[in-house]
């Protein structure tokens, strides 16, 4: 049984490239798109995805809101893609405090990357790791 | 390269054009006006973007700038630096230069250096500006996590779950108010869409409390589910002011005052209320029920079903802190618990008293609602609870109904008491008996000579009370002379003790004796078994009735407002219709035909669309009248209510009356299913409860009366509704005695309604009808609500008002049958409402064929007559106005609008100020001196209260045949 992912990001690029990564791994499946706070949580409602890719900074509701008012619907994983999120920043340490399974940076120079290392990205070995599949 | 990529460049093209202009905007904008925290805090959003897509599409130049320009604003956003135009002079530069790097990055998909010095100057810029800051401590984050205070503690936690619990609160409440509410029916089940909706929500707001650790609500939400899953009235609403509970707990905690506990508590006082007033309704529909409805099989399901409501009612006035009051309902539930088990038979005086109670405890209530004091005298009240307590137990000793009593008796009597003590215990002395019992007390039977010896009387009476036992009765016997009682006493105490306690007190034995049992201490248990055994207490289910899907309520008002708004589309639709098949133009399409010569390609490809297009607006415009006409049927549909509304007012008076005049009458209703216009509640209600009055003065004999005549003492009254046509027959039979004509006769005779020479030639028919005649009664005696001779004169004149008709068959000694017959919505009339000369008339829909506009050329005389040519026909035209005889200033213009008004045989043009809508109206009563005014038929009152006058169609074309109003 394929893992559902909701991948979060203000951005078509970083949405479909994000996509692209997780679709290397057969175990991942991304079952939906949001591109705010307020999309997120009506898709986790909808779609009761495994596990969150998240944005932090978005128009609107931000990330960490975001985190707090997913925290009352759901008990789906969450793994933070930022690179304002950096680990040990406080917006790291808030979202790692709400639950957030861990604070990766977004993918670069993804267009270059072939199957083998979209497969090691932090990307999928962290949404493996969060989601309980061996790495 | 694929498209997938191509897809990505152009969409990275599309995002960072975006965010460019966002920000070159904000920043040119700033050196203007200043800039708010709120705007740094979007530019520094966007050059963050613009970083992360650069850095995804490999563009590192691209994402150096922008990450340059993104560490200034940061600086900026967190305070430690004002925006100056300096800075934005760079972060424009540094803009320009990003522009530059995107081109080439969408056009070549090369990352092309950036102007080393500009980074350069970007970079210095931003260390001296972190060097002239504030020096501020930045806290450092352990990545080691500790433990996590409570959610509960962090406010913006606390201010979303209120959020969400508000949002579900609202929901919940809004799917499980009509789970709480009693429906009319004790039958009705609510749809299973709705629990599974409303326990979805519950679920979500389950999870947000766990997720916040309020356990309390937690535990609630889950009783809440359990509840309704199982379809539990009463466990839901307990929940629900548990949950209210909780909510008022938790907004009192964080300090949001509107969490939902308001509106839950208005929710649920509302619901209780209106199930307080239903509860009412019912528990007397069911007495009416059980006291006329003359059904007899089914009044054990009824005693249920009453139970079940008193029941109800008293849970709901406890909540309302009506106790004493609640005492009298309780022992009234009771009773008819008793009595849909069998045990009880229920009898007139039982009902009587249940509905005098349930009618006191209804004023009463009545009372306290409206914020009166609950005045009900306690001592009455005690009164009350022992008269019906009386009764049951009179009733019961007296009867020989198979009971519980009986089975409890055969019982003891194998525990080897004393046949003559079991025979003297009373329903009372069973009761507590059984009682004790269940509460795992034991039974004695103690023989004592109480009279010689008074201190161990005493003694042995001290003893009793001590170790809490009571006699339940007791009974005096002769041995050998002395005087002896036999006991029956219960007591906690085992038998050892008793045994030993007796000992004690009359060491000898020569004074108390404890009788042996032959069958051991009475196990509660066994005697449970025996009681549950007894075939009274199989009771019969009651059949449930699925919901006959979702009834939604609609105020009156708005379905009015509804068929005016389809009425105002009717009219447009004609117009528009009027438009299309206009005679000019057809008569325009006609000519141009026949003049085509063939040498003008143009025209004639404009004749032929001109045709095509009237063609299709023609067909667009019948499929648009189909639809209207069928959303009007079924707008018309909708205020239809069944006659029921109408019916369920008449048992109440059959027996009031009945009982007030000694006699017994059963009503027996049928057709309550058939459907009339709701404004026919109102109109049928009257006649229909004067020609029961009717029935029961002059038609029912009393009792003694009926059963010399041999019939049976009880009256039958049939009052059948049947749809025939378009319109309602409604008959009113009784078995009474008929009436006679000899004495209508008699009466018609000597009230001067006809000559004693011509009334001996009168059919039956013609004598029946003198009593309709105002002033006419043969009654003996005047009751308090008819043989007064008003009545059924009064029928007669409000029937045939609204267009229906009554008649009456009648057979002496055998009974009458009043027939009424009614259209089905007599008093709503199709209107098209105009104006002329300043006033809003109406016109009766029916004669209305349409409307039409008239332009002045096209005025024609016809032998003296104005005319228009109509479809080929000439239509006389006439002014409204002055066929009404109103004076007209504006009688002379002569174009306009007209309506078409026809019977069939005869049409004109009645040309109008104003056509305003079509509408349809409630002909209210009215005094005869405006029927009188010639072409005025009756008269309504619009939804402001302007009163307007309904022409009548056939006075209307007959004035105008007469020449009046012409134009």
């Amino acid at each position: 049984m394929q893992k559902k992912i909701l991948v979060v990001d203000d951005s078509f690029v970083m949405r479909t490239l994000i996509k692209d990564i997780i679709s290397a791994d057969p175990d991942l499946l991304v079952v939906g798109e949001a591109i705010n706070g307020i999309e997120t949580i009506e898709k986790v409602r909808q779609l009761q995805p495994d596990l969150l890719l998240l944005d932090i900074e978005m128009p609107g509701m931000d990330g960490i809101e975001c985190l707090k008012r997913l925290k009352l619907l759901s008990p789906c994983k969450v793994v933070i893609v930022s690179s304002v999120a950096q680990a040990g920043s406080q917006q790291a340490m808030e979202a790692r405090k709400l639950g957030a399974f861990d604070v990766i940076s977004k993918p670069s120079g993804a267009l270059s990357l072939d199957l083998k290392s979209k497969k090691g990205s932090d990307i999928v070995r962290i949404s493996r790791r969060a989601l309980g599949l061996p790495e | 390269m694929n498209d997938f990529i191509e897809e990505l460049w152009s969409q990275f093209a599309i995002e960072t054009q975006e965010h460019i202009e966002e920000i070159e905007l904000h920043l040119v904008n700033a050196e203007q006006n200043g800039i708010s925290a709120e705007l740094v805090a979007s530019l520094f959003r966007a050059f963050h973007s613009l970083k992360g897509l650069a850095t995804a599409m490999d563009m590192h130049s691209f994402a150096r700038l922008a990450h340059r320009a993104e560490d200034i604003l940061g600086v900026i956003r967190d305070g430690d630096f004002p925006m100056n135009s300096d800075v934005v002079s760079l972060l424009l530069a540094a803009l320009d230069e990003m522009k530059m790097l995107q081109l080439s990055a969408v056009t070549s998909h090369t990352n092309v250096d950036a102007n080393s010095q500009l980074l350069e100057h970007l970079a210095e810029t931003f260390t001296s500006m972190e060097c002239s800051a504030v020096p501020r401590v930045t806290p450092v984050y352990a990545e080691t996590l500790t433990a996590a205070p409570p959610l509960q503690s962090d406010p913006e936690m606390l201010t979303y779950f209120v959020e969400l619990a508000r949002e579900k609160i609202a929901v919940i409440s809004r799917l499980l108010d009509p789970f709480c509410t009693l429906p009319e029916r004790a039958d009705l089940m609510q749809s299973p869409e709705c629990i599974a909706q409303a326990t979805e929500e519950i679920e979500q707001l389950s999870y947000a409390a766990k997720t916040m650790d309020f356990l309390n609500l937690v535990v609630i939400l889950a009783h809440l589910r359990e509840a309704l899953s199982g379809n539990q009235q009463k466990a839901i609403t307990e929940c629900l002011w548990e949950l209210h509970d909780q909510i008022r707990y938790i907004e009192h905690s964080s300090g949001i005052p509107d969490v939902g506990a308001n509106s839950l508590h208005t929710i649920l006082t509302d619901v209780m209320h209106t199930n307080v007033q239903r509860l009412f309704t019912r528990v007397l529909d069911h007495l009416d029920a059980l006291q006329f409805g003359g059904r007899d099989g089914d009044d054990l399901l009824i005693a249920q079903a009453l139970q079940a409501d008193l029941s109800g009612l008293n849970s709901h006035l406890a909540f309302f802190m009506y106790s004493p009051t609640c005492n009298i309902i309780l022992m009234l539930e009771d009773v008819f618990s008793r009595a849909a088990r069998g045990e009880l038979h229920l009898f007139g005086e039982i009902l009587e008293m249940t509905r005098d109670e349930v009618t006191h405890v209804m004023e009463h209530y009545r009372d306290c609602s409206d914020g009166g004091v609950c005045a009900r005298d306690k001592a009455e009240i005690a009164s009350n609870l022992q008269r019906i307590h009386d009764y049951i137990w009179a009733y019961e000793s007296g009867c020989g109904v198979v009971n519980p009593i009986e089975t409890f008796r055969q019982f003891m009597g194998e525990l080897n008491i004393e046949p003559e003590l079991l025979k003297i215990l009373s329903p009372e002395n069973v009761r507590d008996l059984m009682q004790a019992l269940e509460k795992g007390e034991h039974i004695f039977e103690v023989t004592a000579h109480l009279e010689s010896n008074e201190e161990m009387t005493a003694h042995f009476l001290a003893w009793i009370e001590t170790g809490r036992s009571r006699i339940i009765t007791n009974r005096s016997l002769f041995i050998n002379d002395m005087s002896w009682y036999e006991m029956l006493i219960v007591s906690p105490l085992s038998r050892i003790e008793i045994s030993q306690g007796i000992q004690t007190i009359d060491p000898g034995g020569a004074y108390l004796t404890l009788k042996p049992w032959s069958g051991g201490i009475p196990e509660r248990e066994q005697l449970l078994k025996a009681i549950e055994d007894t075939p009274e207490r199989q009771l019969r289910i009651v059949e449930t009735v699925a919901s006959s899907g979702n009834v939604l309520r609609v105020q009156g008002e708005t379905l009015d407002g509804f068929m005016n708004l389809i009425g105002e589309m009717v009219l447009a639709r004609s117009r528009l219709s009027h438009i299309i098949n206009h005679e000019r133009l057809s008569k325009q399409v006609v000519r141009l035909k026949q003049q085509r010569t063939g040498n003008d390609p143009d025209s004639d490809e404009l004749l032929e669309l001109l045709v095509e297009h009237r063609n299709d607006l023609m067909e667009v415009d019948q499929l648009l009248n189909a639809a209207l006409r069928r959303l009007q049927e079924s707008a018309v549909g909708l205020r239809v209510v069944p006659v029921e509304m109408v019916f369920k007012r008449l048992p109440r008076i059959v027996r009031d009356l009945s009982m007030s005049q000694g006699k017994r009458v059963r009503l027996e209703m049928s057709g309550q299913e058939v459907k009339i216009d709701k404004a026919m509640v109102e109109i049928l209600t009257d006649p229909l409860l004067h020609m029961i009055r009717n029935s029961i003065d002059h038609g029912v004999e009393m009792p003694d009366v009926r059963a010399m005549a041999g019939k049976s003492k009880e009256a039958v009254i049939r009052v059948s509704a049947t749809q025939r046509g378009s319109g309602i027959i409604i008959e009113i039979s009784d078995d009474g005695m008929g009436i006679d004509t000899d004495k209508v006769l008699g009466k018609a005779i000597e009230r001067g309604l006809v000559q004693r020479d011509i009334a001996v030639s009168l059919s039956r028919e013609a004598i029946m009808r003198f009593i309709f005649e105002p002033g006419f009664s043969t009654a003996a005696v005047v009751t308090e609500t008819s043989g007064r001779g008003v009545g059924m004169d009064v029928v007669m004149t409000n029937v045939k008002r609204l267009g229906g008709s009554i008649s009456v068959d009648s057979t002496a000694g055998r009974g009458s049958t009043f027939t009424l017959e009614m259209p089905l919505s007599a008093a709503i009339q199709d209107v098209l409402m105009v104006e002329a000369a300043g006033t809003i008339l109406a016109l009766p829909g029916r004669y209305v064929a349409e409307v039409v506009e008239i332009a002045a050329d096209e005025l024609q005389s016809v032998r003296g007559e104005q005319a228009i040519l109509l479809r080929g026909a000439f239509l006389p035209l006439h002014r409204l106005s002055t066929l009404l005889g109103y004076p007209s200033a504006a009688a002379e213009r002569c174009d306009g609008i007209a309506v078409v008004l026809t019977n069939g045989s005869q049409t004109i043009g009645l040309a109008v100020d104003k056509v305003l809508r079509r509408q349809e109206l409630f002909i209210k009563e009215i005094q005869e001196s405006v029927t009188a005014i010639p072409g005025v038929g009756g008269a309504s009152v619009l939804g402001n209260g302007r009163v307007v006058l309904i022409l009548d169609g056939e006075d209307l074309l007959r004035i105008a045949k007469s020449g009046a109003g012409r134009l």
